[in-house]
Order: structure tokens, then C-alpha cells, then sequence
């Protein structure tokens, strides 16, 4: 009844996937901050 | 014709109930060890109290099982209600005991609001509470944030986990499973705690210079309310304790990640890794999140509260991830988020009501919703627009390619016209007892979506009345209404059936 052996579960090996997932979503933050910088820049230069 | 439990439906009820607190009570555990390491021992006996309250009613519970206990649809959604309401008062038993709340019930809207991974808070000095009493706090926001009923599922194989699953505002099924779905949820918050932990440890040790013990420390805590978008912080400042721009950022990251679905967690592991960006909760999300991202960047640069680029990127950005993936850290203090009228309280007030993504552990009316809300809106105008035979497309992207149907539709409206009901309920409350307008409406969003940000409403001398209207709204806005409902039907069922 406890955990069985599962395959659809992530092994070991699959951890650099887990690591490109983390790295992925790094990317999205990256990808946002840049984003406000250039919204802030404008505004400031604007008003 | 209404028709009455009986004593077969409330065996089954407890049954299932019962596996649960077994499973609460087993991660009691972790607090206990960690307060008998640390020799903190007033809260190593209240840790124990707990966990013989959480054995003795699982024990009853599952003692109580009929011989075949066959769980239907209205059975998950009561367990998964009740859950929702009596872990968290019996989860508050150590913090009542710690002497840090000024009434008992405000201890049980802390366990409240770190189950419902909503982060508003009623402790007082929280800066010098126990280690492990801090620890349990986010691990309510962890055991939440997964789902209590998860962590069983993943244990406990059986006939109507599904239920249970939906019960608990999920509704993807990843594997065909719901025990491997549940599974693979895990395996990502695994290695998200993996990551999340060691990023921020070594920033914690090597830019901030706090020792490995500490930094650890702060990691895990951060990771936790960060990860399952809780907002709880082992500091009372926040995220603004640490004054550290790349602390702020992996946090960001946690959050982010905490607020996408687990759909799209599966999909950046194990591939298409393209399906991510045709997915339309993820255009939705970036798009919303720039849209209020804007407004807010927009409204503190008109009133001059940030002058330096850097300075309004940085607290501009936090605030808007924080509220958007509806996670409720700050890097501000309450009195001055309060200051932000305008466009920018708006951009804040519209990221939280959206929330992040179905199936994620944000709250708010969520994007999928807003998505097909939009997409709904566009076909409606182009039927118009076409010639009467034309057909309009009606598929769309989201863990494969699916069509937008009435009922689908209808489902979406009903959903989402519930959290604008539930928004304005504790508006409405806070306006009766004479908190401005912006306060009262950003503080019952916050509540409502699960966020956490606080204007100061949220304060131990605040309206007792208020206090239980923000606990009823975080425990519908998490459960997104299903259950709670279901819970009623089941009690009136109970009092007036036949």
C-alpha cells in the first residue's frame, strides 16, 4: 500500500531536468525584472 | 427531495478523515525532533499535545471504517472541507501555548493562514519566537501549499482519491494516475526545496555573512513560504530583512515557481518544453503580470515614491511577483505600501485578485480562468462580426490542445464571479467598521486570493467579526468554493432531508 515502485515517478538521472526546470523558471524572472527596468526607466524619463 | 446522511456516510467521512490526521500527525513529527534538537522544550510538550490530539482522532477515525468504505463524490468534497477546518485548530495548539497571540483565536488565524498559504499574520514578535515553532508555521504553509490531501493520496492508494484531488482545486491530472500525478507533484517540490534551499543558503552564508546554521535556516523558512506562495517570513520585516537584491531574486524565483501549474512543472522536466510558451495560462500570466507589472511601475513613478531606476525596478518588481503569484512577501513595510494610492495600489489590487496558475499553489480567480474569459469575449465578437455561417475557432492550448464548450465557459463565470462576490464581502465588512475604502478592498483581496500583503488592517486589536469574515475568505478562495459549498449542502442535508 506504501509507495510502490512507480515508473512515471522522476528518477535520479532525471535531476538535470528538475535542474533545467529550475534554471527555466530563473530565466522567466530574468526575463521580468529586465522588463521593469525598461518600464521604470521610461517612466522616470517621462514624468 | 433532499435525502439525510446516515450512519454509513459519517463512517466514511471519518475513515477518510482520519488517514488524514495520521498523515498530520506524522508530519507533527518534524517540529517535535527539530524542538528537541534545538532544546526548546515548552514547545517540544506543545508539539506533543498536538500529535496525540491529530493520532487519537486518526485512530478513531479509521477505526470507525465500514467494511468496504467506498468514497463518493460529496464524501471528498466534506472530508476535504473539514480537513481544511480542523487541521488548522488543532494545528494551532502549539502556537496558543507559545504566548505570542493576544487571543486564542487569533493562534487559529495563523494556522489558518499558513494552511491556506495566505501568509497574513496575528503573532506578535515574531522575531524572538521558538526556532521550531517557527519552523511549524511554514510547514503549515508547505503541507498546504502541496495539499494535506496530497501527501495522503500519495500514501494512501484507494477507491475515490479523485475526488479528494478536486476537492482540492485541482483539477490536472498530470499522469494517469492520481496517486502518480500526486507523486510527481512531490518530486517537483523535492527538487525545488533541493534548489531553493541550497540558493539561498549560499547567498544567506557567503553575501550576507550569516553562518551555515543560520543560513540554512532562513533558506528552508524562505523556501517554504515562497515555494507554496505562503508569505509567512521568520522575520517581521519580511524579505526586507535582508537587504539583498540576489536574495530578493532567487526568492522571485521560488515564487514564480510556486505559482505555475504542475502541468507546466512536468512539461519543463520532462518536455515538450515548447508546450510551456503555447499554453494559454502561461501567455495569460505574462501578459497580466506586464500589464500590472506597468500600472504599478507607472503609479509610484508619477508620485515620486522611487526616484533611482534601480530603486523602482527592484521594489517594483518584488511587490507585483509577491502579490501576482499571490505569495504576500514584502520588501516594504505595511504603512508604506498603504501610501501607494493610485495606479499603483491598482496594479497591486489587480495582480492579487488574477493570482497565478490553476493547479499551482497560488490562490486568486487564476489564469486559465481569465484566459478563457478573454478567449470567450474575442469569439463572441468575431460570431458577430462574421457572416451568420461562419464557423469561429474555439481550441486552445493548455496541457494539450482542448475546446472552449459552454459548460466550460459557464463554469469559468460562475467561478470567477464567486471571488469578485467573495472580494467585495470583506470590502463591504471592513468599509462597516470604518476602514478606508483602499484599505478594506486591498486587505479582503489579499485575504480572498491567498496573498498575504498587508495594509495594517490585518492587527491583533482588528474586529473580531473581521478577523473570522478574512478566515472564511481565505478557506473558500483556497478551496475555490466547491467544497465549501458542499459542506453546506451536506449540514442542511443532514438538518432537513428526508
Amino acid at each position: 500500500m506504501i509507495w510502490p515502485r512507480d515508473k512515471a515517478l522522476p528518477g535520479i538521472k532525471s535531476m538535470f531536468g528538475g535542474l533545467a526546470m529550475f534554471l527555466i523558471e530563473a530565466l522567466i524572472v530574468v526575463a521580468l525584472v529586465t522588463l521593469a527596468l525598461v518600464l521604470a526607466g521610461v517612466f522616470l524619463a517621462v514624468l | 427531495m433532499l435525502i439525510r446522511p446516515v450512519g454509513e456516510d459519517f463512517r466514511v467521512i471519518g475513515f477518510y478523515l482520519g488517514r488524514i490526521f495520521l498523515v498530520v500527525a506524522a508530519a507533527g513529527g518534524l517540529p517535535l525532533i527539530w524542538a528537541g534538537l534545538a532544546a526548546e522544550w515548552h514547545p517540544f510538550g506543545s508539539f506533543l499535545l498536538m500529535i496525540g490530539i491529530f493520532a487519537t482522532l486518526g485512530t478513531v477515525g479509521v477505526r470507525l471504517a465500514p467494511p468496504e468504505p467506498r468514497l463518493d463524490w460529496s464524501h471528498g468534497m466534506v472530508v476535504v472541507a473539514l480537513t481544511w477546518l480542523i487541521v488548522p485548530v488543532i494545528g494551532a495548539v502549539p502556537l496558543l501555548l507559545s504566548g505570542h497571540f493576544v487571543k486564542p483565536l487569533d493562534a487559529f488565524f495563523d494556522a489558518f493562514s499558513g494552511l491556506t498559504t495566505t501568509g497574513l499574520s496575528l503573532l506578535s514578535d515574531v522575531d524572538h519566537l521558538a526556532s521550531s515553532l517557527n519552523f511549524w508555521r511554514h510547514l503549515l504553509q508547505f503541507l498546504g501549499g502541496q495539499g494535506i490531501i496530497l501527501a495522503a493520496l500519495s500514501l494512501f492508494a484507494g477507491t475515490g482519491g479523485i475526488t479528494l484531488y478536486f476537492g482540492e482545486a485541482r483539477d490536472e491530472r498530470i499522469l494517469p494516475s492520481v496517486t502518480s500525478t500526486a507523486r510527481f507533484i512531490w518530486a517537483v517540490s523535492v527538487a525545488h526545496l533541493a534548489f531553493g534551499v541550497v540558493a539561498l543558503g549560499l547567498v544567506g552564508w557567503l553575501v550576507l555573512g550569516f553562518d551555515m546554521h543560520r543560513a540554512v535556516f532562513h533558506g528552508l523558512m524562505i523556501f517554504f513560504a515562497g515555494f507554496d506562495t505562503g508569505g509567512f517570513s521568520p522575520q517581521s520585516t519580511s524579505v526586507g530583512y535582508y537587504h539583498s537584491g540576489i536574495f530578493e531574486a532567487v526568492t522571485a524565483v521560488l515564487m514564480v515557481a510556486g505559482a505555475m501549474s504542475f502541468g507546466l512543472h512536468y512539461a519543463l522536466w520532462r518536455g515538450p518544453r515548447r508546450a510551456v510558451f503555447a499554453n494559454l495560462e502561461t501567455r495569460t500570466i505574462l501578459s497580466t503580470v506586464g500589464f500590472t507589472l506597468g500600472l504599478t511601475l507607472l503609479g509610484l513613478a508619477a508620485t515620486q515614491v522611487f526616484t533611482s531606476v534601480t530603486g523602482l525596478t527592484r521594489q517594483g518588481a518584488f511587490q507585483v511577483i509577491s502579490a501576482h503569484t499571490g505569495t504576500g512577501f514584502s520588501t516594504v513595510p505595511s504603512v508604506e505600501l498603504a501610501s501607494w494610492g493610485g495606479l499603483a495600489f491598482g496594479g497591486m489590487a489587480i495582480a492579487m485578485a488574477l493570482g497565478g496558475m490553476g493547479s499551482s499553489t497560488a490562490g486568486g480567480v487564476k489564469s486559465l480562468r481569465i484566459g478563457l474569459t478573454v478567449k470567450a469575449v474575442i469569439n463572441q465578437i468575431r460570431q458577430v462580426l462574421l457572416p451568420e455561417h461562419a464557423v469561429v475557432g474555439t481550441a486552445y492550448h493548455q496541457s494539450g490542445r482542448k475546446h472552449l464548450t459552454p459548460a466550460l465557459i459557464q463554469s469559468v463565470m460562475i467561478i470567477s464571479l464567486l471571488y469578485v462576490a467573495l472580494y467585495l464581502l470583506g470590502a463591504g465588512i471592513g468599509l462597516a467598521y470604518g476602514i478606508p475604502l483602499q484599505d478594506a478592498l486591498f486587505e479582503s483581496v489579499s485575504a480572498s486570493a491567498n496573498v498575504g500583503l498587508s495594509v495594517g488592517v490585518t492587527d491583533p486589536s482588528m474586529p473580531v467579526v473581521l478577523e473570522l469574515v478574512y478566515m472564511l475568505q481565505m478557506w473558500a478562495g483556497r478551496l475555490e468554493f466547491v467544497a465549501v459549498f458542499s459542506l453546506v449542502g451536506f449540514l442542511y442535508s443532514w438538518v432537513r432531508g428526508q
